[in-house]
């Protein structure tokens, strides 16, 4: 959308936690970048691969729970358990595509809910390991030590906010790379046409385990990121709240679209600040903005802005 | 023609669907450089045919053969990935991707240093790779005269367009044999005839052709030999003058006017 | 007590729970045959049952069959005013959209039902609760065997409904070609709010008949849309003899994996159910590719 406006919006993103410096604002920054990077992880089932994932969700809180249990129970630093709770959740991803996508559309996303169901309740139950209900707390932040030189953690929003967006921007590159490149081309031939993509030789179920691996890595990386933010998680990281809020971001700020995702990113963090009234009805409010923005504006507000964006532009050359 | 062996042979392909034999028995053999039609009147089998040499159905019984070897357990991709490509009749393309985007999608099997890993690298042998994939994708839509209409949406196209976009889709996989399925269907005379050079110089270029298709004009006018289904069974099989002049084929398609027209 | 009559009476109880969950899966099939819809909200429709039967029952005291009859009109109507506000714009859209808006609609309604009714567990207030019968070894409330009864009525009475009634045949042309039923001049608005409504009536019956054995609270609608799912995907969406086998095969198996496994796990095992099957049938239940 403009190599200016791209580099713009990127200084921007460097300068926020300096312009503004009330910690509560500093908060919401770091609960952007998470919630982008979950935005954008579930975009690349729903947007690139045409799939409803409807048990993603679980997908975060596994990488959370994964990230504290390492860090707890092995006392891996957080540079450790990131990559590896990424990795474990990628591969939960593939364990639970492998029989999930013998399935396509409504009976794929019941089925995964299924599955994100199967995952709450191991978590939830499973007390001598999870804590189950009681959750984890106490999990460390994230350290870097090198004696003499460097002792610094990241507990503050300030700090914290710049590794987020380091993960936020590499999920960008990632889904970028992942777009123009033969994979990236076949998980679109796959969403536009699956059989006119297996007649020129693409190997479907093979790709439509790596889209979803990568998604399920990502968000589980930003579980893990939430853990260590937060440190203190319970078993509602699995649960509904987490996935309406992500396909809110999707649907809402434009399936398909990286820097629509991460607008929907955006209204999602602002939203419930502008409802603190409302607290109660919260969710209701999230189902509510879901509906009509999938009834009006399907191709999400991304879509609406680029097109007003381009009528603008039209406009200046007369 | 008789003399070099078959690229692609049949044997007694039998797939049942229920109680209804969709083919019985069918048995045939396509030779290298050959433009060979599948016709037969409704319901006779014919894209249930392509579909079981393409991967897409299993048959119950019988076997295919592609140089020889044995093809008939493997799916889709692996088929196509030996260079056994087709076109489909209906829901034929990448209809939210631009022409452009269709194409270079069918390029994929060709692809061997684009994948993912590399392009995170964003190295040079992959820059290269990509530059080199995307000037044969153009390169195959200028050579059907598509190249003005690169970046339109597929779903934009008019119908004619579309069909020499599914053509063009199956080109960009590095077709041997390429099988159509009924590619003039819906379009007028002019539409037809430019279709008709296409194929042919498709086989100048050395591709096979296996054509199922209702249009008798282009049917006579360009194969080098024909196939006759009906209900599900091979009635004839020869040259269009044999064929024209086959009584058992004559009175199967009485019913059928485009037949006697021409 | 012997281990068998242990046995026999948990299976007793799943055969209840069964004939509940067969309800609520021919209400969800209903919809699917019918509108090609997945309903994800049906869960809620069972909730709403369930809380209509208590506001009527417990709240203004009226009895528990009033409740029940006055639950059933209330959430099937509710189910024709959702078809026509929020799920008729959408009907040209694609399935998934659908399947996303009913999602949406399950949240509203849960939280909606959290602020009308507090969170808190409820009780219905039933008489039926209170008086027992036995059958050899096995104990069952008048309750219980008033599900089993009146589900047996009621899928008995909607077999000769769809089959000889009129509008049973109007229903069942438009599932088999929508477009042909609107050429021969069927009003498919008018088919698919019915259907709907129908469909979510029989979620109601059953969260009012289930619900009067347990503590309800607002939730209980969505682990009940998950088995719903499973026995009419297992059982083939749109049959209505699937669903009713299902139905009562996920009661048993619930049954016995919570008398011999755990009670905490136990909805593990419809979940596990419906995974091992597709891996054992990989074409899912639907037959092969078609082109």
């Amino acid at each position: 959308m403009g190599k200016r406006i791209t580099v713009g919006i990127f200084i921007l993103s460097l300068l926020a936690p300096i312009i503004l410096t009330d910690p509560y604002h500093r908060h919401l920054m770091v609960l952007f970048c998470i919630f982008a990077v979950l935005a954008i992880s579930l975009d690349i089932t729903m947007g690139y691969l045409g799939e409803l994932p409807l048990g993603h969700a679980a997908f975060f809180g596994l990488g959370a729970y994964a990230s504290a249990l390492l860090a707890l129970k092995l006392n891996l630093s957080f540079w450790l358990a990131l990559p590896l709770s990424g990795i474990f959740t990628g591969m939960i991803g593939i364990l639970i595509g492998i029989p999930s996508f013998r399935l396509k559309g409504p009976y794929f996303a019941i089925v995964t809910l299924g599955f994100a169901q199967i995952v709450h309740l191991i978590v939830n139950n499973w007390v001598s390991f999870t804590r189950g209900p009681m959750g984890i707390t106490k999990i460390p932040a994230p350290r870097i030590t090198i004696p003499y030189i460097i002792d610094i953690t990241f507990k503050s929003e300030f700090s914290y906010y710049y590794i987020c967006l380091a993960m936020l921007i590499f999920s960008i590159y990632i889904t970028k790379r992942l777009i123009n490149c033969k994979t990236g081309r076949a998980i679109l031939a796959i969403r536009e046409n699956e059989n006119l993509a297996l007649s020129i030789g693409v190997q479907s179920y093979f790709y439509k385990l790596i889209a979803f691996g990568l998604g399920s890595a990502l968000a589980g990386m930003a579980g893990s990121f939430y853990a260590h933010y937060f440190r203190v998680i319970s078993p509602d990281l699995v649960g509904v709240y987490y996935l309406i809020g992500a396909l809110i971001m999707v649907m809402v700020g434009g399936i398909g679209s990286i820097s629509g995702v991460i607008l929907g990113a955006f209204i999602f963090t602002i939203l419930p600040e502008t409802l603190r009234v409302l607290e109660s009805v919260r969710l209701i409010v999230f189902a509510v903005v879901l509906l009509i923005s999938i009834t009006f504006l399907p191709a999400g507000v991304i879509r609406g802005i680029e097109s007003l964006y381009f009528k603008l532009a039209s406009i200046k050359k007369l | 023609m008789s003399h070099t062996p078959p690229i692609l042979e049949t044997n007694k392909i039998t797939r049942y669907f229920g109680g209804l034999k969709a083919l019985n028995n069918v048995t045939f053999s396509l030779f290298p450089g050959e433009i060979l039609s599948v016709i037969g009147p409704n319901g006779a089998g014919k894209t249930t045919l392509l579909n079981v040499l393409t991967g897409f159905l299993k048959p119950q019984q019988g076997s295919i053969y592609y140089r020889q070897e044995e093809i008939t357990e493997l799916k889709p991709y692996s088929i196509a990935s030996k260079g056994l490509l087709r076109t489909f009749q209906q829901n034929s393309l990448f209809v939210n991707l631009t022409v452009f985007q269709n194409v270079l999608i069918g390029c994929h099997c060709k692809m061997n240093k684009n994948s993912f890993f590399n392009s995170f690298l964003n190295g040079n042998s992959f820059r290269k790779e990509e530059s080199r994939f995307q000037f044969e994708a153009f390169a195959i839509l200028k050579k059907l005269d598509m190249e003005d209409q690169a970046t339109s949406l597929a779903a934009n196209l008019p119908y004619g367009d579309q069909r020499k976009l599914g053509i063009a889709i199956a080109l960009a996989a590095n077709p041997e044999i390429l099988m159509l399925d009924e590619p003039v269907c819906g379009m007028n005379p002019d539409e037809s005839k430019r279709m008709m050079n296409t194929i042919n110089e498709l086989r100048e270029s050395g591709i096979t052709i296996l054509l199922v298709e209702h249009d008798m004009k282009v049917v006579m006018g360009i194969s080098d030999r024909i196939v006759v289904l009906n209900q599900g069974e091979k009635i004839a099989e020869g040259t269009p003058q044999e064929i024209s002049k086959n009584t058992v084929v004559v009175s199967v398609y009485l019913g059928d006017s485009s037949f006697v027209k021409s | 007590m012997p281990v068998w009559s242990i046995l026999a009476q948990q299976l007793a109880f799943g055969i209840v729970n069964g004939f509940g969950y067969v309800l609520l899966s021919i209400g969800l099939t209903l919809i699917f045959g019918i509108m090609n819809i997945i309903n994800f909200a049906h869960g809620e429709f069972y909730m709403f049952g369930a809380f209509v039967t208590y506001t009527v029952a417990t709240l203004l005291n009226m009895g528990y069959i009033p409740a029940l009859i006055l639950s059933t009109l209330v959430v099937g109507i509710f189910g024709m005013i959702t078809e026509k506000i929020s799920i008729r714009p959408l009907r040209e859209r694609h399935e998934l959209t659908l399947l996303l808006a009913t999602l949406a609609l399950s949240i509203m309604f849960v939280d909606g039902a959290q602020l009308i009714w507090d969170p808190r567990p409820k009780q219905i207030t039933n008489q039926l609760e209170q008086l027992y019968v036995s059958i050899g070894p096995i104990y069952l409330t008048y309750q219980r065997v008033f599900i089993v009864l009146l589900a047996i009525v009621l899928i008995i009475s909607l077999h000769i409904f769809l089959k000889k009634t009129l509008m049973g045949k109007l229903l069942r042309a438009t599932a088999q070609n929508r477009d042909g039923a609107a050429l021969v001049g069927i009003n498919i608005d008018w088919v698919y709010n019915i259907t709907f409504g129908l469909g979510c009536a029989l979620a109601g019956i059953s969260g009012s008949l289930l619900g009067s054995t347990v503590m309800i609270n607002p939730h209980i609608g969505q682990s009940m849309v998950l088995k719903a799912f499973i026995v009419v995907i297992l059982a083939g969406l749109g049959s209505i003899p699937g669903a009713v086998v299902g139905g009562l095969g996920l009661g048993l198996i619930e049954a016995i994996a919570a008398g011999y496994v755990s009670i905490q796990y136990k909805d593990l095992f419809g979940y596990t159910m419906l995974i091992i099957i597709l891996l054992i049938k990989p074409s899912g239940l639907f037959g092969e590719k078609k082109i």
